[in-house]
């Protein structure tokens, strides 16, 4: 099993420096997940550095211990998926899936072997003879996924590769991709700007931001416990609610509760940020929970949208003072609540995330 | 109601025909005058003999003109000058457009400034080239005889124009010179039509840039390679003005080219009938050479009509 390492990748895009730092997979498989924000070549550089496609100006991408950071694309055993899925749209899906195993000259039978069983795996038999422009979307992204099979590369390279799907199909393919990928022995490496399928696919998420590393870890922990505030409001839906709070020797202020900090916390700033999921507000009534484990808030209910399993409700926070008001969003049971209703939240402790008002690091371990 | 449906719906698709048939009008009236009536008059000109003869009044001939024509080595000749002549410029401009092409569709500094330089030669008048061209080769006078002396490769001027051979080759590069910016332009336009993640997935799969080549940008390029040479083959085969300016179809006709053949025929002997009977031959001759490049073309699996 092939290991795939990035180290200080530097990468100048168009306008700004772009640097990928230090980014170590090791592992079977992986997903970038990247946050494309100013110039959107972001995600698609890291890719093509490591397809060689394009040069880093600094850094070396591994191989297991292979140094291929200036080795051709061809001679480094990679096999990409294009967004654009790149087939050839002369040759037929047959001769599209034997290009690279022809220009390897691989024997002729095992050319057409290799290419019969991956048509059958994805159900792409009965198209073998037809040209890219006789297929649907989901039929050309299945040949391209077959070109990429065939190979048995050391690493698979997948770029945006649903991107181009209706959002039904896409659903079913993500589905059929990790099926696919959990029979392989070669890590995958796959951009998307599509949580739900860094989530659902990976064993790990690299979340990139602004060309930065924010975050690499398994998608478990990427959303209990995000690194930083940037994480933290861009994994999951219904966004986490981040509020920056006041706060006075060591505990903050949210609305008339002061919420003790965690032990170790420092609080040198006058504010903090306080993160908490609106999936983890419970409804409650006032005096019903242990204070120990909850914060206890009430407010008033402004907003409420139904969302199909559950009800998003936005509330305002009661205040000493009116002209520091706070919201609040929490998921709560469909037909519960309406409109300028009276609530009351248990907020439990051990789920709130505190992050620097400044830097947006996570305080609390 | 729904049984008028249908007659609603056939006067409607009537109403739609005549307004097409009212509008396609003049173009199929411009096109019968200016393509089928000149071919129809030609062809029944061809069977009668109508010169100096006949005091320039039209007897009928019935296939006469034609078996004169088969014995007439004059018209053959002009007609093995004319097929080498096309031959060898749309394939050297083939060769040198794609080359030319690939470079200009590299991104390199000052790269539109290149591609203008590169159109200027096949906006200038083919006259007035000629001239030039007539120049550059002239025996005493010319640029080329001074360079070749200068660094001493040859020690006294060559005639170019003034030997059978080397008036052809002197054709042949004014010709090159002059058109290869339109091949380069159409093949241009190809490439760029070409997508740059086919090069990419190609070389991720191990391919050399010549196998690039051959497996992407030819195949995919072959529509644009078809027209140009389409294109080139028909201006080249009905070439005039060139070679009228440059030699005039000298030396002792050796480089006499089918149309300059004609115009004599018709414009300096005369000969109606006769120049009339060489057109509709050499009119069947060209449709059957295309005829027969679509049809192997087709046979490679290359479709012209896309």
């Amino acid at each position: 099993m092939a290991t795939l390492e990035l180290k200080n990748i530097n990468k100048p895009s168009p306008r700004p420096v772009v640097p990928v730092n230090y980014i170590p997979l090791t592992g079977w498989y992986y997903e970038f997940f990247t946050r494309v924000v100013r110039s959107g070549c972001v995600k698609s550089t890291t890719l093509r550095t490591i397809a060689g496609l394009d040069l880093p100006t600094r850094g070396q991408v591994l191989i297991g211990d292979r140094d291929v950071t200036y080795t051709p694309p061809g001679d480094r055993n990679l096999a990409m998926v294009f967004q654009s899925y790149a087939l050839y749209p002369h040759m037929s899906v047959r001769e599209n899936v034997a290009a690279g195993l022809k220009l390897r000259r691989l024997p002729v039978g095992e050319i057409s072997d290799r290419v019969q069983s991956v048509a059958v795996k994805l159900d792409l038999d009965p198209l073998l003879d037809r040209r890219p422009s006789e297929l649907s979307g989901g039929q050309r992204q299945r040949v391209a996924l077959a070109r990429a099979l065939e190979r048995r590369p050391d690493v698979f390279l997948l770029d945006e590769p649903l991107s181009n799907l209706d959002a039904l199909l896409r659903e079913q393919v993500r589905g059929e991709l990790k099926q696919i990928f959990a029979d392989q022995k070669a890590p995958v490496v796959y951009v998307t700007h599509d949580q739900t399928e860094a989530m659902t696919l990976s064993t790990k998420v690299a979340v990139l931001y602004d060309g930065h590393l924010q975050q690499l870890d398994s998608p478990e922990r990427i959303y209990s416990r995000p690194a930083n505030r940037f994480v933290a409001g861009f994994i999951g839906s219904p966004q986490m609610n981040l509020l920056t709070l006041k706060c006075q020797g060591n505990s903050a202020q949210l609305g008339r509760v002061s919420i003790k900090l965690p032990n170790g916390v420092s609080t040198a700033a006058a504010t903090v940020s306080l993160g908490l999921r609106p999936e983890d507000c419970v409804l409650g009534y006032p005096g019903s929970a242990d204070t120990e484990k909850a914060v206890v808030v009430s407010g008033t209910v402004f907003l409420s949208e139904n969302l199909g399993p559950n009800l998003l409700i936005s509330l305002q926070l009661d205040e000493e003072r009116t002209e520091e008001s706070v919201t609040l969003r929490s998921l709560v049971p469909v037909g519960s609540i309406s409109v300028g209703d009276k609530v009351t939240l248990l907020l439990p402790r051990d789920r709130l995330h505190w992050f620097d008002a400044v830097t947006g690091d996570r305080i609390d371990s | 109601m729904t049984a008028k449906q249908p007659q609603a719906e056939s006067s409607w698709v009537q109403k739609e025909w005549k307004t097409a048939g009212i509008l396609v009008a003049p173009a199929i009236a411009i096109l019968l005058l200016v393509y089928a009536y000149p071919i129809g008059r030609s062809f029944i000109l061809s069977l009668f003999a109508e010169n100096l003869g006949t005091q320039l009044q039209p007897v009928f001939n019935g296939l006469g003109n034609y078996g004169r024509l088969f014995g007439d080595g004059r018209f053959w000749q002009s007609l093995g000058n004319t097929t080498v002549f096309t031959v060898a410029s749309v394939a050297i401009e083939l060769g040198l457009g794609l080359a030319i092409a690939l470079i200009l569709n590299r991104s390199f500094r000052g790269r539109g400034i290149v591609r203008t330089i590169a159109i200027l030669p096949w906006a200038l008048p083919t006259a007035v080239m000629a001239v030039g061209w007539a120049w550059i080769f002239n025996d005493q006078f010319g640029v080329v005889n001074d360079l070749l002396q200068r660094l001493g490769i040859i020690s006294d001027g060559i005639n170019w124009l003034g030997n059978p051979t080397l008036a052809m080759v002197s054709l042949i590069v004014a010709d090159v010179w002059k058109t290869t910016p339109f091949v380069s332009v159409i093949l241009l336009a190809g490439l760029q039509s070409i997508s740059k993640d086919l090069y990419e997935a190609h070389a991720m799969d191990g391919a050399s840039p010549w196998q690039s080549f051959t497996a992407i940008t030819v195949p995919l390029l072959m529509p644009q390679i078809l027209i140009a040479v389409l294109f080139r083959f028909a201006q080249s085969f009905g070439i005039f003005d060139l070679v009228q300016v440059m030699t005039g179809g000298g030396p002792a006709g050796s480089t006499e080219m089918v149309s300059i053949y004609i115009y004599s025929t018709v414009m300096r002997y005369l000969d109606f009938g006769y120049g009339a009977s060489l057109i509709v031959v050499t009119f069947l001759l060209l449709i059957l050479a295309v005829g027969l490049a679509v049809y192997g073309l087709r046979r490679l699996g290359v479709d012209v009509t896309q």
